[in-house]
């Protein structure tokens, strides 16, 4: 980011390199679509181009460039109706039996539509605790709040994700 | 310490069903709680299912190829520099004075210095030279004269 802040533009193309990958993966989380995280994280990429200069240490690179995403996340979202994910596509099935992997695929769909379905900042707070490996500190940090209302966020939105795959738990728990 | 069923249930959403997530206090806690309560149990492997399903989806990769080639096939925009004389109250405001002693040092050094320095009584600075008139304005800053005496006010009693 030193390098960054005088103007080092080979050292941004590197940087956007690294983390474009994480923040598509949390915008498409949070958006639901593929089509606004990438317009997302495109924005997210110049916005820290255009700050590096202001920027400072005092968090993780990594929170600050988390929060950044989030914030674009949840702007466009009071712009704009949220759209169910649509590409909560089929991964690829390792399994040899079928059946297992129709099964496999359906449960993915309905986990990645009940999550999708939780208001923004709790399907937030999954995303970056669940899928990113943040700590419930860092996903404070990252959502510009304090770990007690994080913590709060998580409860809720796992109380609505018992309520609605309560019929699956079954499922998920011969799968682990 | 006791652990209820509700605060259990808390414990498991938020730190997850993973023992080693837990904070130390309220491991052994829940630990009783585990060996004395089905519910617990029950709760215990709802919330391992769940947070199975919840991480299912972590690995998903995602391909920002398209993302990094609209970024290269732009021009980037200009950095926003503050100067200096722009920025420095957000400057002076985000200082840290780490450690804290020498800002309390600074604080005591200043008030032990104005406690002095009313003590000493410096009163109004005349310009004189007679040396009569020098010892009746020193006599009459002598607050300490009053102050000490046995009975500085004789004409207030009755």
């Amino acid at each position: 980011m030193l390098r960054i802040a005088t103007g080092d533009e080979p050292a941004f193309r590197v940087l956007a390199r690294r983390y474009a990958p994480l923040a598509l993966r949390l915008a498409r989380r949070v958006m639901g679509s593929s089509a606004d995280a990438e317009e997302i994280v495109q924005e997210a990429l110049l916005r820290l181009w255009v700050n590096a200069p202001r920027w400072r240490p005092v968090a993780s690179f990594r929170t600050w460039f988390y929060r950044v995403v989030i914030n674009l996340c949840l702007n466009r979202k009071r712009r704009a109706p949220f759209l169910p994910l649509e590409d909560v596509s089929d991964p690829a099935d390792p399994t040899p039996d079928a059946a297992a992997g129709m099964e496999r695929r359906e449960t993915d769909r309905a986990v990645a539509t009940a999550i999708a379905e939780l208001p923004e900042r709790q399907r937030a707070a999954i995303a970056l605790t669940y899928h990113e490996g943040l700590s419930n500190a860092e996903t404070a940090a990252a959502l510009g709040t304090s770990i007690s209302a994080v913590e709060t966020l998580l409860v809720r939105a796992k109380r609505t994700l018992r309520q609605r795959l309560g019929p699956m738990l079954d499922i998920g728990s011969k799968l682990t | 310490m006791t652990m209820t069923l509700a605060r259990f249930q808390r414990l498991l959403d938020v730190r997850r069903a993973d023992p080693a997530r837990w904070p130390q206090p309220e491991r052994g806690a829940a630990e009783l709680l585990l060996a004395s309560d089905t519910a617990a149990a029950v709760a215990l492997e709802e919330a391992r299912a769940l947070d199975a399903l919840i991480a299912r989806g972590a690995e998903t990769h995602a391909d920002a190829t398209g993302v990094l080639r609209a970024l290269a096939a732009r021009p980037l925009p200009p950095q926003r520099r503050r100067f200096l004389w722009r920025r420095w109250p957000s400057e002076l405001l985000t200082l840290e004075f780490a450690p804290a002693w020498p800002r309390l040092a600074a604080l005591a050094g200043v008030a032990v210095l104005g406690f002095a320095i009313g003590l000493t009584d410096l009163g109004p600075i005349t310009v004189t030279t007679n040396s009569e008139d020098l010892t009746s304005i020193v006599a009459d800053n002598d607050i300490g004269e009053v102050v000490f005496a046995p009975d500085p006010l004789p004409e207030a009693h009755p």
